[in-house]
C-alpha cells in the first residue's frame, strides 16, 4: 500500500487515523458516517497534502442514509463537529496488562500501580480498584477461594510471578483487545489451497450448493471439513456476496437532529429524487418523525405482527430499547419474537399487535427494567464475552489449537449464567456492566429522547409495511426474543417436522 | 414436563435437565457429569474458570432426585473431568454428593475421563445391564436397547441450539447433564453414522420437544 502499487484498499474503519498517505486520489465512503468528526477524518485521508484539497465520494446504502450523508455535509460546511468525552481506562485491558506484565519477568505491585496511573485514561484509577484487578488475575477473585492451590499469578518475596511459566506462550498468543469475529478458512477442495476467510456467522448461512465470491471468484459452498471451508470453482452467476461486519457506530445525537430537521422540510430539492418521493410517500400513508414526539406504526407482515419505533436515538439506544419494551410486551402477553435496530428506529416483529403503546415507553419502568433485563440479555452477554477474552478469563480460540469432533468449548454464555447466579458482585460482571452502559446499552440517549417528546407518543394503525420502514426488513442483526412466543412457534415447528417424517 | 419415551417395552421419561427417568425401576440416570472441570482446567495452568459448576450441576441433580423420587442412579461415565478431580472436590461438594447418594443404589460408569475407580462410594462398572437395557459410556455397534452418552449431542430448533438425546430402536444416547459442557451437533457424522434414519432427536429444556435427527 505505501509503495502506491495497489490501485484501490477496500477497508472498514481502520484506515480512519494516523494513516499518512499522499497518493490516495479519492475515498469512496460507503454507507453513512454515523459521525461528522469521523466524516471529516475520512475525507481527509485522499490526498494528504496540507496544500491539495481532499475529495471524497459518499455512497448511501439506502435512503435513510442519503439523509444521513446529507446532514452531515450541512453539518461540515456550519463547522459543527461532533464529539463524546473520553471515559476512563477500561479494568479489563488492566487485566491483560497484568499477565503480560508477568509474562515478562516478576514486578511488584506498588512500582506498576504509580507506572499505570501515569497514563491518561488510567489517573483515577483507585489503588483497590487496582488490586482487584490483580486479585482477579491471580486467584480468579471469587467468593468462593477455590484455587488456592493453583493460582495463576503467585507472589514471592514481594514480586508477582506467573505460577506456572510454560504459560507465557499461550497469554502472548491471546494479548489483544480487539475482539475478532470468528472466522473460517476458506480452500479449495482437493487442491488445498486458500483463498481467504470468512466470518463464521456468514458460513452458517451457506448450505452446500450455494456460491459466493471470495478473492475475485465465483466459489460453490462443498462442505465444512476441520473448522475450513471447501469449496470448489464454479463459473456459476449471482453469487452470495460474504459479509464482514466491521465496527458498528452510533449516528450522533447532532446527526440524528439534523436528520429530524431535514424531515420537517416541505419539500427536498437537495436531496435526489427517489429519496424525496419515499420522503413524501411516507407523509401521505403515515407520517414523518419530528423532534417534538414518538411516531410509533404498527403493520401486519408475513404473518407477523410488527411494531416501528422512530426513536433516532443512535444504533445502540435503539437497540436498549428493543430489549427493555420487547421485554414489557413479553410481560403483557403480546408474545414478540424478534427485533433489530439502526440509528433511526427499532422493529419489533411478534405474534400479537401492540395497540396501548404508552405503559411501553414509561421512563420509570424502562429503568426498572433496565436493573432487571440488563443482566440476562443477549448484549451483556456479547460485552461479557469481549470482557473475559481481554481480561484473560478465556482464550480466544487460535488456528491449530482447535479441536475438531467433540467440541471442548463451551460458550461464554454459560459462565455469565454461573456468575449471575453464583457470584453476582465479581468483577468481571461489574466491568461487563460498566463497559456495556458506556458502550452497547448507551441509556442516556434514550432518556434524552424520552424526556424531549414527553407524553407525546404517536402510534398508528397501518394497513401495511411503510416507505420509511421498508429499509428496516433488510437489516443484519436481528436479535431473537426468547419467551412465550418462541416456544409457541418451536412447538408448532416440532409438531411439523415429526408430521412431515411421517412419525406421529 | 419431560418427554414419555416407549423404548423395549418400557416407559422412559426424558427430562427437561437431559436426565433420564424409569419410573418402573425407580431409576435416574445421566451422563457426562464432568465434575471438577473448572479446577482441572485451573490446575494445567490455564484459566480460573467460575469454579460454581460443581455445585450447580450437583443442584440439578438434587432437584432430579427430589422430583422422581429415584432409588437407582446410574452415573453413565465422565462422572468427574479426570481421576484428580475427584480429589480436587471441594469438602463441601463431597457431602452434597454423599448426601444424594446415602439410600441410594448408586452406580459409577467409567468414561474415557474417568477411566479408573474413584474414592467416592457406590459402585463401580464397565457397563450395567437392566433387562432389556445395556447402561455404558459409550455407544457400541450392533446393539438392541443400549444407553450411552460421551457425545454431548444437540441440536438446532427454531434459532436455538440445546443439549438432546438421540433415539431410535436400538439405543439412546444421553445429553451432557453437567453445566460447563460443551457440544456435538447431532449432524456430524460420527453420529449419523451411529443412529438409524428415523432416529429422533429429543431437545432439553423447558419444553422437552421431539424432531426428526437432524441429518
Amino acid at each position: 500500500m505505501t509503495a502506491g502499487a495497489l490501485r484501490a484498499v477496500v477497508c472498514t474503519g481502520s484506515l480512519d487515523l494516523g494513516i499518512d498517505w499522499g497518493d490516495v486520489d479519492l475515498v469512496i465512503q460507503v454507507g453513512a458516517p454515523k459521525n461528522v468528526k469521523r466524516l471529516v477524518q475520512r475525507i481527509g485521508r485522499a490526498n494528504h497534502r496540507y496544500n491539495a484539497p481532499s475529495k471524497a465520494l459518499l455512497v448511501p446504502a439506502n435512503r435513510f442514509e442519503v439523509v444521513e450523508c446529507q446532514a452531515a455535509l450541512d453539518a461540515v460546511r456550519a463547522h459543527t463537529l461532533d464529539g463524546e468525552p473520553r471515559g476512563p481506562g477500561p479494568r479489563d485491558v488492566l487485566c491483560q496488562h497484568f499477565l503480560a506484565t508477568a509474562c515478562a519477568g516478576p514486578f511488584d505491585a506498588d512500582q506498576l500501580y504509580g507506572e499505570v496511573i501515569t497514563a491518561g485514561p488510567y489517573a483515577l484509577l483507585t489503588k483497590a480498584e487496582f488490586d482487584a484487578c490483580l486479585d482477579f488475575v491471580a486467584t480468579g477473585g471469587y467468593a468462593l477461594k477455590a484455587y488456592d492451590r493453583w493460582q495463576r499469578l503467585k507472589l514471592t518475596n514481594g514480586r508477582w510471578h506467573l505460577r506456572d511459566p510454560r504459560a507465557a506462550a499461550l497469554i502472548r498468543q491471546n494479548l489483544g483487545t480487539i475482539i475478532d469475529i470468528e472466522t473460517l478458512k476458506v480452500r479449495l477442495r482437493n487442491h488445498g489451497a486458500p483463498l481467504g476467510e470468512i466470518e463464521e456467522s456468514f458460513a452458517a448461512t451457506l448450505t452446500p450448493g450455494d456460491t459466493f465470491l471470495i478473492g475475485g471468484q465465483v466459489v460453490r459452498y462443498e462442505g465444512l471439513r476441520d473448522m475450513t471451508v471447501e469449496v470448489s470453482r464454479t463459473p456459476g452467476r449471482d453469487p452470495k456476496v460474504a459479509v464482514f461486519n466491521g465496527t458498528k457506530f452510533a449516528t450522533s445525537t447532532l446527526l440524528a437532529d439534523r436528520i429530524l430537521d431535514i424531515f420537517q422540510a416541505e419539500a427536498w430539492p437537495d436531496l435526489p429524487a427517489h429519496t424525496a418521493w419515499w420522503l413524501s410517500r411516507q407523509r401521505e400513508v403515515s407520517r414523518l418523525p419530528d423532534p417534538h414526539s414518538l411516531l410509533l406504526e404498527s403493520f401486519p407482515h408475513d404473518g407477523r405482527e410488527h411494531l416501528v419505533v422512530y426513536g433516532f436515538a443512535g444504533r445502540n439506544a435503539q437497540q436498549t430499547l428493543g430489549l427493555l419494551v420487547t421485554k414489557q410486551m413479553e410481560s403483557q402477553g403480546l408474545a414478540p419474537l424478534g427485533f433489530v435496530a439502526t440509528d433511526y428506529a427499532t422493529l419489533i416483529w411478534g405474534l400479537d399487535p401492540v395497540t396501548d403503546p404508552a405503559p411501553l415507553f414509561d421512563l420509570e419502568t424502562l429503568r426498572e427494567g433496565l436493573e432487571t433485563w440488563l443482566s440476562g440479555n443477549a448484549v451483556m452477554k456479547r460485552t461479557f464475552r469481549a470482557t473475559a477474552i481481554i481480561s484473560g478469563l478465556i482464550e480466544r480460540s487460535h488456528q491449530g489449537r482447535r479441536k475438531t469432533g467433540r467440541q471442548a468449548t463451551f460458550s461464554t454464555d454459560i459462565l455469565y449464567d454461573t456468575l449471575r447466579r453464583y457470584d453476582p458482585d465479581h468483577l468481571l460482571l461489574q466491568i461487563t456492566r460498566e463497559e456495556a452502559m458506556r458502550g452497547l446499552i448507551d441509556f442516556s440517549r434514550i432518556e434524552a429522547l424520552l424526556a424531549r417528546v414527553g407524553p407525546r407518543i404517536d402510534l398508528h394503525r397501518l394497513p401495511r409495511v411503510t416507505p420509511l420502514a421498508a429499509p428496516l426488513f433488510f437489516e443484519p442483526r436481528r436479535i431473537p426474543v426468547q419467551g412465550e412466543g418462541r416456544d409457541r412457534l418451536a412447538s408448532a415447528q416440532a409438531q411439523a417436522l415429526m408430521e412431515a417424517a411421517g412419525l406421529t | 414436563m419431560h418427554h414419555a419415551l416407549f423404548h423395549h417395552g418400557e416407559t422412559l421419561h426424558l427430562l427437561p435437565s437431559g436426565g433420564l427417568h424409569w419410573p418402573a425401576r425407580k431409576l435416574l440416570c445421566v451422563s457426562d457429569l464432568h465434575l471438577g472441570k473448572s479446577e482441572r482446567l485451573a490446575r494445567r495452568g490455564g484459566a480460573l474458570l467460575p469454579p460454581y459448576e460443581t455445585q450447580a450441576t450437583l443442584e440439578k441433580l438434587d432437584r432430579d432426585l427430589e422430583a422422581t423420587k429415584a432409588e437407582i442412579v446410574i452415573c453413565l461415565g465422565d462422572s468427574f473431568d479426570d481421576l484428580a478431580a475427584v480429589d480436587g472436590l471441594e469438602n463441601s461438594a463431597r457431602l452434597w454428593l454423599a448426601r444424594l447418594m446415602a439410600g441410594r443404589d448408586w452406580t459409577w460408569i467409567t468414561g474415557n475421563h474417568d477411566p479408573g475407580p474413584i474414592e467416592i462410594g457406590g459402585t463401580h462398572r464397565a457397563e450395567v445391564t437392566l433387562m432389556p437395557f445395556t447402561f455404558r459410556h459409550i455407544a457400541m455397534p450392533d446393539q438392541k436397547a443400549e444407553v450411552s452418552g460421551h457425545y454431548h449431542p444437540k441440536a438446532r430448533l427454531a434459532g436455538q441450539s440445546k443439549p438432546c438425546f438421540l433415539a431410535d430402536a436400538a439405543r439412546l444416547i444421553l445429553p451432557a447433564y453437567g453445566v460447563y459442557t460443551g457440544g456435538l451437533r447431532a449432524h456430524d457424522a460420527a453420529l449419523t453414522a451411529l443412529m438409524a434414519k428415523d432416529a429422533l432427536a429429543i431437545l432439553t429444556g423447558p419444553r422437552v420437544l421431539a424432531i426428526p435427527m437432524p441429518r
